[in-house]
């Protein structure tokens, strides 16, 4: 099915496109978001990466996924980014906090949603991005080393960390 | 329900969705007017005209030098013309990324069918 869609995509088939779009979009868009903390900014780099994408997409040999492509790509997208904000404007990305997790009304009362999202609010750039490919994109762990470039250890570690310190501050059982 | 599947599903419920409903057409209409703008370059590899153009001149300078110093040398017919044979390689190198180029941009298929379906 996605193979077919992939094929079609290198034709540039605007349905095909349209589909690959709309499959991946907002998981996209959420990595870039855990990374960047900024709406436009993470709409704007979600698509330059499906514009890099489909302009390269002729040369894709399906050997990792087109999601973990993808996503390695807004990943990276992300992260030069931040650099460069950083760099440019001295910019505090802490600044952007508030529009993270953004969520409905009827969540937002919720306090234990609130305690969750406070705790992932104050996880790094790193770390969130882990999580949001981890839980959101359900990516292996061995996918989200070949997406970040780190050791299939140190995210095993850096995972075990995340859970660890939010089932501390939830007063939640956690075993590894 | 264990704490991976607490994370998970609230995550779920409440990731950010793109506020953008016209993100998809954006994206493509971006990508059609990127490849419909590179088909209308005249050479995709600017460098290797440039390398082209350059093989030519200098060939042509050196047949010109070579059979300036063969009247003044009178050694005609003594030695091969290696100027032309590198014009000649000049040329066929150019003949071979033009067509080259012709066959990068030759337009992609995409049907009329297509082109109604993504407006």
């Amino acid at each position: 099915m996605e193979s077919n869609l992939i094929k079609r995509a290198v034709e540039n088939d605007p349905e095909a496109l349209t589909k690959l779009i709309d499959a991946y979009k907002d998981i996209a868009y959420n990595i870039a978001l855990s990374i960047v903390h900024n709406k436009l900014d993470a709409q704007d780099i979600t698509q330059e990466s499906f514009l890099k994408v489909f302009i390269n997409i002729s040369r894709f040999r399906n050997e990792s996924g087109f999601s973990t492509w993808l996503y390695r790509i807004v990943y990276n997208e992300s992260l030069q980014h931040l650099k460069k904000m950083k760099k440019l404007n001295g910019l505090d990305v802490n600044l952007f906090k508030n529009e993270y997790y953004a969520c409905d009304g009827k969540n937002a009362l919720d306090e234990k949603y609130l305690q969750l999202y406070d705790q992932i609010d104050k996880l790094n750039e790193l770390d969130r991005s882990l999580i949001t490919l981890f839980y959101l994109a359900e990516k292996s762990m061995k996918e989200i080393s070949s997406i970040t470039g780190m050791s299939l250890a140190n995210i095993k570690v850096h995972l075990h960390r995340i859970r660890k310190r939010i089932a501390q501050n939830l007063n939640f059982t956690y075993e590894s | 329900m264990n704490l991976d599947e607490i994370i998970k599903n609230r995550l779920r419920q409440t990731m950010g969705r793109m506020e953008d409903s016209e993100f998809s057409e954006k994206v493509i209409k971006i990508h059609s007017d990127r490849i419909r703008n590179s088909n209308l370059k005249p050479f995709h590899n600017f460098g290797e005209l440039i390398v082209g153009l350059i093989s030519v001149l200098l060939s042509l300078g050196f047949i010109l030098s070579n059979s300036i110093s063969k009247i003044e040398i009178a050694i005609q017919n003594e030695r091969p013309n290696g100027g032309i044979i590198a014009l000649l390689i000049s040329l066929l190198f150019l003949a071979y990324k033009s067509f080259d180029e012709f066959l990068v941009n030759q337009p992609k298929k995409i049907s009329r069918e297509q082109t109604v379906r993504s407006n």
